[in-house]
């Protein structure tokens, strides 16, 4: 079959409509019918339609981070078992780590869609499953202690359940019932996607919808080459570290990443990430080439779609195994989401000096995980209470202040939970505040985003455990922007006092009853000097509390004084503070600017 | 004769229907709408159609007002009271990122700044018990900085408000006295639901179009008396498809927001009913959105929140609400090349102005309509509502521009522009059906809208879809709708407890607490009163509603249709394991008696010969030459006449379109039953 012509531009729009249209359903398929919350609630799962070779046609989402995940995940399947040793009616299942990069949670089915005879689609769904034995909570170091691993295996043999593989995976979970209604949810995704697959077949026949598929990948790289070909030629770099492995405490873990770009091609090389790890936070070559693929999407076609084989194609990323991106076994890999958030971050900061006004400063980078352990004092009923997605600062870019409070980039349509939700599910829990944090937001021109504060009090006795990156590391400013502030955690004792911790990472910590656990989530970096933002703009923040008068004084040189000067200008009334009336310092403003 | 009135304001239209009771004729009048005073619109429509007279016994009213003042941000200045701790609540939001890609993404904007948001000293636990008592030295001090911040309206969350509202009332009487020109909105008045966000928006966006709403509808109410019918009942149409007092809406006019579809629903179930049909596909496609809901056994769709401005960047409003999706695909959706060359069409539309190209106000991109004009299926030459002509020759160069570089005709892109509008509007079927489990070829499919009759052949085509329905007056059939809706309130109580810790009594003493209350007191034995209850199993997150069978015999039979609808929906279930109960929902409705419908004289198959009023030349196939389509007009057809495709049936400025292989058949009601493709 020669690909050539493409299509009429009707047949094209329809075709991809329906293949967006098809991925969606999928995804709420999915949604709907999921047993656990961590997929209806989190949206921790990937949907999606791959060609006969495996390469992504339309990908549903879910996982922003799991982009390229399913396509990896086809490929090894077929060549696992070559397009010959795969028959009507198979469903392939695995979850090994070195094929899908992430933590055994993650479960990929994939199902065949024939026609005539002949595999012409693949349709695929992941999905975070509850629990996949291994030891609960506390550290891991090996792939072994995570749990069950499946390696390449058909669930379904031309439509026949292999009830023993099925009690195989029963028997090594925990919560069997639910693991057993989430397989049936992605299966019955899967075959959403065949089924609708089959009618286009139908219609349209699988010359014109192969040759559909092919025209949606040249005008995604069409339009991604654009995209690069506005940035100049070079190479580009930037790093920064983590803060540990949650093993080998206190010791950081370097991230270095380098851009090139030569036309429209553009190089991401990740060979200067760190070696892989002895804790948890390792993640294999998938998540690293698909956190490459994310940060480019964002740079060049953020808001095409199908996402698609095409707009990935003009990258191209090296990254050698071994890295703490690109583990191997017996790697541990149950964190495996956090460190790529920073690659992400590091490679718009390196584009920063190519394309300033391209690019976005650093955010928050962490989903904030606390988990707390205990019984309920008056039911006593034991409760494992997570706390997650509190949501912290973006950057700024050129053109806009960044956004508040905001799920990281890991992350997409994933929600918080409300106080109202948690405090009627955990009776004996009590949220003090969750509130914007104010001057976390990095100084600039553009200020970055703020992030927030989670202060929950425990009634009873509990255990703590928090998860909790980038504690060191603050979130950047670019353009000559400055550094937000970085996430933080902190007890509160119940006679009031503080108690700081040497990073983000608490195990197993019994708290008493009264105590409060505070998680603060960092900034967004700033874009531009602070000194340059508008002296109006400054006034506001202060008025709303979104920046405090020292630090309109310390960051942006705007000086308030409490007592009216001569030629001063009206009262201002900061948000918390109704009574006491500042004034703006214009000569001081104009020194503290000049210099 | 008693005459029955319904006003259906939209952004270009104010629609008008009388009904008269005694003989079931309707009465339609179309007027443009009067921005400046909406009320202007009301008289004009009204005196139009002959309403305007004390025969009138009551008005029913549905406007665009509230969502307009929403989405258009024209509103109250407010200030919002929450407690202390919690005064980002509705800054925060819920920090979802829907367009995982963007760098420039936007969440929702508050509709009120956070230097007008005040926290007071107070806290309520999840179980009702009060951990903290409000201080009211306080709340005074925050009423006088209210009153000092100059704002029109407050609006008051406090923190599990839902479970015990004492906080709330104790606030909303301080206000009272130390605000007494402020609208003050109170969340649980709103909303009896926890999830504090959406509690929140809820209120802010109330208060926000409060004073708006409020001083509208005195006027409207006013000018009603004075200049209209004196004696008509004014009611106002709600997003639960049930009509309200004007009182009660003054105090909570976020119930109005979806009025206009709410009303084409209703109307779809009560024909349904007629047609002796229990389930439907309900399709409205207007200027610039085209909207679908799915009807099962003559209930209205009913979802529990709205989002105002859509998912993710949208403002949620925590309301029984009309549950229905919507693309932006109509009339006035432009079709646009990309960068690299593909063609789409929408979801930018010319709106009213300055509109299609076709409509000579200056558009210069081609739209559907323009499309639709292309090809012959609306007449170049033709006259539109205000005045307008339909101009053939900028529609053709606003669609050739579309063409130029695509190697496409005219017509083949003017074709090509309908069938991706049908395929993006048979996606927002399927996003109501297929999407939750159900068979679109399995449902009679009712369009309606002013552009909904003449794309239907192709949107049902493209779903599979044999059976379509055009009801009377498509063009207004929301305002039909309106006048056969029932007067109905919800109340709803989040209440969270395990089904074992619960008995029969109190659940139904519950029950009957808020029956009452959605009454305002006794319920009158003339209503209908509807238990609902939302349960999960233990540990689960998402609820599913279901009504709640009598417990005369215990809570188990309530159990056992848990899990069947759990079985149903999620395809499987767990008998064995606990279930709870999460909130708990009553709608009291009172009947209004409707007349029948007017029935029409019997004809024969073939149409009188008067009906036929034309022939146009239409391109239905890009492929081939035009054809010569005879053109009807559907006041002159009868009971029982059969009309075959290709033919056109035009009322008005709307024009049923029938292509080859269509059949229609007109009921004794004059509905148009069209089989779509098939054989005769």
């Amino acid at each position: 079959m020669s690909l050539t012509d493409p299509l009429d531009p009707v047949t094209a729009e329809i075709l991809r409509a329906n293949l967006v249209a098809i991925t969606d359903e999928m995804k709420s398929n999915l949604r709907r019918t999921a047993y656990n919350q961590i997929i209806y609630e989190a949206q921790d799962f990937t949907v999606g339609l791959f060609d006969r070779d495996g390469d992504t046609v339309s990908v549903g989402l879910g996982l922003p981070m799991f982009v390229g995940g399913l396509s990896r995940a086809v490929k090894a399947k077929i060549a696992h078992y070559g397009h010959d040793g795969i028959e009507p009616g198979d469903i392939l299942l695995t979850n090994d780590p070195d094929i899908m990069g992430s933590h055994l949670n993650h479960m990929i089915f994939t199902l065949p869609v024939f026609a005539d005879g002949e595999i012409v689609a693949f349709a695929s769904s992941m999905a975070h499953w509850m629990d996949v034995g291994g030891v609960l909570g506390g550290t891991t170091t090996d792939i072994w202690s995570e749990g069950l691993q499946v390696p390449m295996v058909k669930i379904y043999r031309r439509g026949v359940l292999n009830e023993e593989m099925l009690d195989l995976i029963a028997a090594n979970v925990r919560f069997p019932e639910l693991a057993m209604g989430d397989l049936r949810a992605q299966i019955a995704a899967i075959r959403t996607g065949e089924r609708r697959v089959g009618a286009l077949v139908e219609r349209y026949g699988t010359r014109t919808l192969t040759q559909g598929f092919h025209d949606l990948y040249a005008r995604g790289e069409a339009l991604a080459r654009k995209a690069v070909e506005q940035i100049p030629d070079g190479t580009y770099t930037a790093a920064t570290t983590m803060d540990d492995d949650g093993v080998n405490l206190g010791v950081p873990v370097p991230i270095e990443v380098s851009v090139t770009v030569e036309g429209s091609d553009l190089t991401i090389d990740l060979s200067g990430v760190a070696p892989q790890v002895t804790g948890y936070f390792n993640s294999g070559m998938t998540a690293g080439i698909s956190a490459a693929q994310v940060a480019f999407k964002f740079l060049t076609t953020p808001d095409a779609y199908p996402v698609n084989e095409g707009a990935l194609r003009p990258v191209r990323v090296v990254l050698p195994p071994g890295r703490v991106v690109s583990a191997t076994k017996p790697a541990a890999m149950r964190w495996w989401m956090t460190y790529p958030m920073t690659i992400i971050d590091c490679v718009f900061r390196a584009l920063a000096q190519a394309v300033p006004e391209g690019t976005i400063a650093g955010h928050h980078a962490d989903i904030g995980v606390m988990n707390l352990i205990g019984t309920d004092p008056a039911s006593g009923r034991f409760f494992v209470f997570n706390g997650a997605a509190q949501g912290g600062g973006w950057g700024a870019r050129a053109h806009k202040d960044g956004e508040d409070a905001t799920i990281c980039v890991n992350d997409g349509d994933t929600h918080n939970t409300p106080v109202e939700v948690t405090e009627a599910k955990y009776p004996s829990l009590l949220v003090e505040r969750y509130a914007l944090r104010a001057d976390s937001g990095g100084p600039g021109q553009r200020r970055g985003g703020l992030g927030t504060v989670y202060d929950v009090r425990t009634e009873g006795p509990a255990r703590l455990n928090t998860f909790v990156e980038r504690t060191h590391s603050a979130p950047w400013g670019i353009a000559g922007g400055a550094a937000a502030l970085p996430n933080r955690v902190s007890l509160i004792t119940p006679d009031d006092e503080l108690v700081s911790f040497p990073n983000g990472k608490i195990d197993s910590r019994p708290l008493a009853a009264g105590e409060r656990v505070v998680i603060e989530t960092g900034g967004g970096g700033g874009f531009g000097d602070p000194r340059t933002r508008p002296v109006a703009r400054v006034l506001a923040d202060v008025r709303a509390g979104y920046v405090s008068v020292a630090e309109a004084r310390a960051a942006y040189g705007v000086a308030l004084v409490a007592e009216p000067l001569a030629g001063a200008g009206e009262a201002l009334f900061v948000r918390s503070d109704a009574e006491t009336p500042w004034h703006l310092d214009e000569a001081e403003t104009e020194r503290l600017r000049g210099a | 004769m008693t005459l029955r009135a319904a006003v259906d304001i939209g952004g270009t239209f104010t629609d008008v229907v009388t009904l008269d009771d005694a003989t079931g004729r309707l009465e339609i009048g179309k007027t443009l709408s009067t921005p400046a005073d909406l009320t202007d619109g009301i008289v004009t429509g009204l005196t139009g159609t002959g309403a305007a007279t004390g025969l009138t016994a009551s008005l029913v009213h549905g406007s665009t007002v509230v969502i307009n003042a929403l989405t258009e941000r024209r509103g109250a200045s407010v200030a919002l009271i929450t407690t202390e701790g919690f005064g980002d609540v509705y800054e925060i939001g819920r920090v979802n990122r829907p367009d995982a890609f963007t760098m420039d993404f936007t969440r929702h904007r508050p509709l009120t700044g956070r230097e007008h948001v005040f926290e007071v000293p107070e806290r309520m636990r999840a179980d009702g018990r009060v951990h903290r008592p409000l201080d009211e030295d306080a709340a005074r001090l925050v009423a006088a900085r209210v009153r000092r911040a100059g704002v029109t309206a407050v609006a008051v969350c406090l923190l599990h408000a839902y479970r015990n509202p004492a906080h709330e009332r104790l606030l909303g009487d301080i206000l009272a006295k130390e605000c007494p020109d402020v609208f003050v909105s109170l969340s649980h008045r709103l909303s009896r639901e926890y999830r504090e966000f959406e509690r929140t928006s809820t209120t802010v966006a109330n208060a926000f179009v409060g004073p708006l709403v409020s001083d509208y509808l005195t006027r409207l109410r006013l000018r009603l008396a004075d200049e209209l019918a004196p004696d008509a009942r004014l009611f106002i149409m709600q997003s639960s498809g049930g009509l309200s007092d004007v009182d009660t809406i003054r105090a909570a006019p976020v119930h109005m927001m979806e009025s206009g579809p709410a009303g084409g629903v209703v109307g779809t179930i009560e024909t349904c009913r007629t047609l002796g049909l229990r389930d439907a596909i309900a399709f409205d496609m207007g200027g610039t959105t085209a909207k679908a809901s799915v009807i099962r056994d003559l209930t209205f769709p009913q979802a529990t929140e709205y989002q105002v401005g859509g998912h993710g960047s949208g403002l949620p409003v925590q309301i029984p609400c009309l549950d229905i999706v919507e693309v932006g695909t109509g009339g006035g959706s432009i079709a646009w090349r990309d960068e690299a060359g593909g063609l789409h069409v929408g979801p930018r539309s010319a709106g009213a102005q300055p509109g299609p190209a076709c409509y000579g106000q200056g558009g210069e991109q081609a739209t559907v309509t323009d499309a639709a004009v292309v090809l012959g299926l609306l007449p170049s030459g033709s006259l539109l509502s205000g005045g307008l002509s339909l101009d053939g020759a900028a529609a053709e160069a606003a669609v050739g521009r579309v063409a130029a570089g695509t190697g496409l005709t005219t017509a083949e892109t003017a074709g090509g522009i309908l069938a991706i509008a049908a395929a993006s509007m048979a996606n927002a079927v399927r996003a109501v059906t297929t999407e939750r489990g159900l068979d679109p070829r399995d449902f009679p499919l009712f369009a309606y809208g002013g552009n909904g009759p003449l794309h239907i052949s192709l949107v049902a085509r493209e779903l599979g879809i044999t059976r379509v329905v055009i009801p009377t007056a498509p063009a207004v059939f929301s305002a039909v709708g309106m006048l056969m809706a029932d007067i109905r309130h919800d109340s709803a109580r989040t209440s969270p407890a395990r089904l074992d810790d619960l008995d029969p009594a109190t659940l139904d003493r519950a029950f009957a607490e808020l029956a009452a209350e959605c009454a305002g007191g006794a319920v009158p034995a003339s209503a209908r009163v509807v238990r609902q209850a939302d349960l999960r199993y233990v540990g689960q997150e998402h609820t599913i509603t279901l009504d709640v069978p009598p417990l005369d015999t215990g809570l188990d039979p309530l159990k056992r249709a848990f899990d069947a609808a759990h079985r149903e929906r999620f395809a499987h279930d767990a008998p064995d394991e606990p279930a709870e109960l999460v909130n708990l929902r009553v709608s009291v409705i009172q009947p209004v008696p409707r007349p029948a419908p007017v029935r029409l004289a019997d004809g024969d198959p073939l149409p009188p010969r008067a009906a036929l009023t034309g022939t146009r030349s239409v391109i239905l196939d890009v492929t081939a030459p035009p054809v010569t389509c005879p053109v009807y007009s559907r006041s002159a057809l009868l009971a029982g006449n059969k009309i075959h495709g290709p033919a056109a049936i035009a009322e008005g400025t709307t024009t049923t379109l029938l292509r080859e292989g269509d059949h229609c058949r007109v009921d004794d009601h004059g509905n148009l039953h069209l089989t779509i493709g098939g054989t005769r």
